[in-house]
């Protein structure tokens, strides 16, 4: 179950990294709709690709682990690249199947469970970068300001978190 | 000048080299040493084999071979019983500047004067890990414990400019 966790608490956080700086909710054109977009796009890759396992090796059950992990890590790269994503969200789409495909031989919870550990990723960032906004105006310690306010945030979120959104 | 200002880079770096050997006595690990000396070739051979293999890869592939890189270390930590938290908390640090890109610009040159520092501040920042293990065993294994970990060697980082958050 931690591993869950960690996954949706670290690339939470290393999705939201790019938009730290600057970033406004009520801005729809810079900032809500390119987040968003990428949003869509982690939702339908990470169940697509357990999909893809589906179809493609199913049945072959006789093929080494290894083989499952570089052809799901090359199917992964390849929607990534062809919907112009960046490689953390093709990391965190392809570490979500990985972690769903491991986590039970069930077809139906391994669709699931990449669809909802996106969704819980998706939700850390969000949650994550709305704290911060409501931040801004808070009187802030100044050694605490900029980076370690971020972690501080990131970290009180994975405790809420914990057993709670993360399946 | 003022050691303990936090106004550029090279003050912290010195603040760093003053707290370590400190965080180090005081982690009272067996292997203390070992694992610093591990970790500055860890950290050290990850900057070279980037540095190196970069032109060569497109970004993911160069994540695949990161990945790998801190599979086989993570390998020699747990060998030498250290755990993934160390791992784990290393690829947050370089994905996190891989991906702002921002970590090519400042260290691309000078790279191993500037590969020295880096490794004397995650030596710092092994050092906070294993004196928090020390005192919250068990705390590496939920995220919060690194982030709490990365948030407190984060106040050693510098703040150029006068950020507002």
């Amino acid at each position: 179950m931690n591993a869950w966790l960690f996954l949706v608490s670290c690339f939470g956080f290393l999705l939201a990294v790019p938009r730290m700086e600057r970033f406004d909710f009520q801005d729809e054109e810079n900032c809500l709709k390119p987040m968003l977009a990428e949003a869509a796009h982690l939702l339908w890759q990470a169940p697509a690709l357990v999909l893809f396992y589906f179809l493609a090796f199913r049945f072959r059950l006789d093929l080494p682990a290894y083989f499952l992990f570089f052809s799901l890590f090359l199917a992964g790269y390849t929607l990534a690249r062809l919907t112009k994503r960046n490689h953390i969200f093709f990391l965190a789409s392809f570490m979500t199947a990985v972690t769903s495909l491991q986590a039970s031989e069930n077809p139906a919870y391994q669709l699931g469970a990449a669809f909802f550990a996106a969704f819980g990723i998706l939700l850390f960032e969000w949650l994550l970068l709305g704290l911060q906004g409501m931040l801004l105006f808070s009187p802030i310690p100044p050694p605490l300001k900029g980076w370690p306010i971020r972690f501080f945030l990131a970290a009180l979120l994975a405790m809420a978190f914990w057993r709670g959104f993360a399946l | 000048m003022n050691t303990f200002s936090n106004r550029n880079g090279s003050n912290a770096v010195s603040i760093l080299l003053a707290v370590c050997p400190a965080l180090f006595l005081a982690s009272r690990s067996e292997h203390a040493a070992l694992y610093g000396a591990l970790l500055c070739f860890e950290w050290w051979g990850t900057v070279l084999f980037f540095r190196l293999t970069r032109p060569l890869f497109p970004p993911p592939l160069l994540t695949l071979s990161l990945v790998l890189w801190l599979a086989f270390f993570g390998e020699m930590n747990l060998m030498l019983g250290m755990g993934p938290a160390w791992t784990a908390s290393l690829a947050l640090l370089v994905l996190w500047d891989h991906q702002t890109e921002q970590f090519w610009k400042d260290y691309g040159s000078f790279f191993f004067i500037k590969g020295a520092v880096l490794g004397i501040l995650l030596l710092g920042l092994n050092a906070v890990i294993l004196y928090f293990q020390n005192i919250f065993p068990g705390i590496f294994n939920h995220p919060a414990g690194i982030f709490l970990t990365l948030a407190a060697a984060a106040l050693f980082l510098p703040k150029p400019g006068g950020k507002t958050l």
